[in-house]
């Protein structure tokens, strides 16, 4: 079996997965309780193995890939792509079963399947053959910025369903939506916490880039890699967390506002995988 | 005398419409006085709670329309809005369909939160203040005294109201969407009403354990506050209170609101961005739309609440069949027991007939027999009263059973065969006919105006 076969696989669970969590949500609010939590339970019971399947499966497909082409998972956008999406999946299996949060899920998995996706896409492009990419410092730079992206991601997912949340809430007639979705506090606080560990690894990863860039190991020039578009969505994706972790920390600041902020670093995390860019390879 | 019932409650009408038409306790006595002058009515109570305005009339005109016609009007110029403001939201209803509805509506069929027992105690107070006003007679006294045996059989034979929702079984179920463990909430409770105090009571069933009470008495937020284990703040206090509540619970009688945008604004400023719910259960409400506009505000009026119990109606379906039946049963009695009612001026006459006929006798008799001793006497006049009794007591029953059966749209003894033939028999035709309220007070008479009390009909007399 081919690393592509599997990560199709892997793809599938993770959809599957999604969908599952989802139907936590959707089918428990619906007009026949009885009928759709019976339903609802019998496909959500299958999400969390499925999931664990998933990141297994990836595992595997990434080993294979590494042995197959003889070289690290970053000298690809497939396997960048796949190792984010990756990321993401065992943050959140990580958040879920501390946490038991299982609808979240159904918003962050997607991101690991745009992702997942879009490096299935590349898988037969081209390797990059630069010796760069090889070397621990960069192994480091893009594992600590890929672990962190993959918090994020769960972080925007709470922020998602906190604004879903917070709708609902609003409306003038409140529906049974509303009960299968974590309570605004928690989600506030997991995406809080998620954010807290992400952000130092985002810091490290770039921090290590940077050493990596002033120590000459590149082919290119300071000055051309943070005139890069893709350095300067990293750093302002930086500036947004930054931003976000000053307002809860300094100024104790909560609610709905700051669930967009969080919205807006995962847009700024997701354009750094479609910014062109001179610098780096992907 | 048709019985006829005018109002409107949540299914119909918004809140809205439904604070305009609210009579709150201390106006009730004046609405039920007012309501009573009117030329047509003969009996009124008016049940206002949170959820519903009803006004139950009897009425002396034999048409319903007149009487429903005369509440609209009252309504309109009691509380000075125009009747088209509101009338599209009323619904009229008249004898045995305005009985069954009060009877549903006792026994918490028709309440926002299924099978809840406070309207139990609501319609037992609107039945205390119409007595107090004179206003409640005895058509309407005993209807809502089977209002109140129906409310009670639901309450003790089905699990109607058993686990079921409430007002703070909503307010918490919102409450746990918004805050990880509401243990850890700080309520404040603004106004001391009975409202709030259920609704404190579940949460604090429910972990609970911060509590601040603020009341325009303050001696009543002193009491409410150390019954609950918290603290009572100064009313005037409130907004500083409200800086640090995480749930407030607004229950006062206010007639306008006591908190807006504006007022909240500056607090929101100092709570950064802490979620703030507020439920208000105050009708007319205490809290402004406009503050649900607000970031990280929740406000929940009383009807913004009924998605959130309305579910539960299906869960518990066959306890709603069951209360459904008790209360089909107890609006059947009383229609039956009002039915009779048209029975009594004949029954009264029948009686009054065969009395005097004994009495006419015995005088007889007695100019007859002078030397006959006291002892004697006696035996003779107990004999002859058990003897009318008994000659009585068939026809009563009977004519008492035909009103009971008289179908509908036939619903007047007097169209009835045995009604005649009653006359005939007993040569009554051409007797003068007693005056129905007169009748009524005699006490054979009373024993068929009497509620249904589940006794065999042959002990009632």
């Amino acid at each position: 079996m081919t690393s592509g076969s599997m990560t199709l696989l892997a793809f599938t669970c993770y959809l599957l997965s999604a969908v599952g969590f989802g139907t936590i949500i959707f089918l428990r609010s619906s007009a026949s309780p009885e009928s759709s939590s019976t339903l609802s339970f019998g496909i959500s019971k299958y999400a969390r193995p499925l999931l664990w399947i998933g990141i297994l499966l990836q595992f595997v497909s990434i080993g294979l890939w590494c042995v197959s082409t003889h070289n690290s998972p970053f000298a690809s956008e497939y396997g960048t792509l796949s190792t984010a999406a990756w990321m993401i999946a065992i943050s959140f299996a990580f958040i879920d079963f501390r946490s038991n949060l299982p609808v979240v899920g159904a918003a962050a998995l997607p991101v690991a399947l745009i992702l997942l996706g879009t490096g299935m896409i590349h898988l037969k492009d081209p390797i990059a053959k630069s010796t760069a990419l090889g070397g621990q410092i960069v192994t480091i730079h893009v594992m600590a910025i890929l672990i962190s992206f993959g918090l994020f991601a769960v972080a925007f997912a709470c922020a998602v369903l906190y604004i879903l949340q917070n709708k609902l809430l609003k409306e003038r007639h409140v529906r049974r939506l509303f009960r299968h979705i974590p309570p605004l506090e928690t989600l506030d606080s997991v995406s809080f916490h998620a954010v807290s560990f992400a952000l130092p690894l985002l810091t490290i990863g770039l921090i290590v880039g940077m050493v990596h860039v002033f120590a000459g190991d590149v082919p290119k020039t300071p000055r051309e890699w943070f005139m890069d578009q893709h350095t300067f969505i990293s750093l302002a994706t930086w500036v947004i967390y930054i931003f976000y972790q000053c307002s809860r920390l300094l100024n104790g600041w909560r609610g709905v506002r700051l669930q967009y902020i969080l919205v807006a670093g995962m847009a700024a995390t997701l354009a750094l995988f479609a910014v062109p860019t001179n610098t780096h390879h992907f | 005398m048709p019985l006829v019932l005018v109002g409107l409650s949540h299914h119909n009408a918004s809140i809205e419409v439904r604070e305009k038409l609210n009579t709150a306790d201390y106006v009730l006595p004046h609405a039920l006085a007012s309501l009573s002058s009117a030329l047509d009515i003969r009996e009124a109570v008016i049940l206002s709670t949170c959820n519903r305005m009803e006004v139950y009339c009897v009425t002396d005109s034999s048409d319903p329309s007149y009487g429903i016609k005369t509440v609209v009007s009252h309504l309109s110029n009691f509380h000075k809005i125009a009747e088209d403001q509101f009338s599209s939201h009323l619904y009229k209803k008249s004898d045995e369909a305005a009985v069954q509805h009060l009877l549903r509506v006792a026994s918490g069929l028709d309440s926002l939160v299924l099978g809840e027992a406070q309207i139990l105690g609501q319609v037992r107070s609107a039945l205390r203040a119409a007595q107090s006003a004179n206003s409640a007679g005895s058509i309407l006294n005993a209807l809502f005294q089977q209002a109140i045996t129906s409310g009670k059989r639901v309450q003790t034979e089905t699990g109607l109201g058993r686990g079921s929702f409430s007002i703070g079984h909503a307010a918490v179920d919102l409450a746990r969407s918004i805050f990880s463990d509401i243990s850890h909430a700080t309520v404040l409770i603004v106004g001391a009403g009975k409202m709030s105090e259920l609704t404190l009571r579940h949460l604090q069933e429910c972990g609970v354990h911060s509590v601040v009470v603020a009341n325009r008495t303050h001696d009543r937020a002193l009491i409410m506050a150390e019954k609950f284990g918290g603290r009572a703040a100064r009313f005037d206090d409130f907004l500083e209170e409200l800086a640090h509540a995480d749930i407030v619970i607004t229950s006062t009688s206010s007639p306008h609101t006591i908190l807006d945008r504006k007022m909240l604004l500056p607090v929101l400023k100092r709570r950064r961005g802490r979620s703030l719910f507020i439920i208000d259960i105050a009708v007319p409400r205490d809290v402004n739309i406009d503050v649900d506009r607000l970031d990280n505000v929740y406000l929940k009026n009383i009807d913004d609440l009924q998605d959130v119990v309305a579910g539960d109606a299906n869960e518990r379906s066959q306890e709603v069949e069951i209360s459904e039946i008790i209360a089909g049963e107890e609006s059947d009695k009383f229609i039956r027991w009002l039915r009779a009612r048209e029975a009594a001026p004949l029954i009264a006459e029948i009686r009054s007939h065969i009395e005097n006929i004994r009495q006419e006798e015995l005088s007889l008799l007695r100019t007859q027999l002078q030397d006959i001793n006291e002892r004697d006497w006696q035996r003779i006049e107990t004999m002859a009263r058990s003897l009318t009794n008994k000659i009585a007591r068939e026809p009563t029953l009977s004519l008492k059973h035909a009103a009971e059966r008289a179908a509908d749209g036939e619903t007047a003894l007097q169209n009835h065969s045995l009604y005649s033939a009653a006359r005939e028999i007993f040569g009554l035709h051409s007797r003068k006919s007693l005056d129905k309220e007169d009748s009524i007070n005699d006490p054979d008479v009373d024993r068929v105006t009497e509620p249904y009390n589940g006794t065999p009909d042959e002990e009632t007399f």
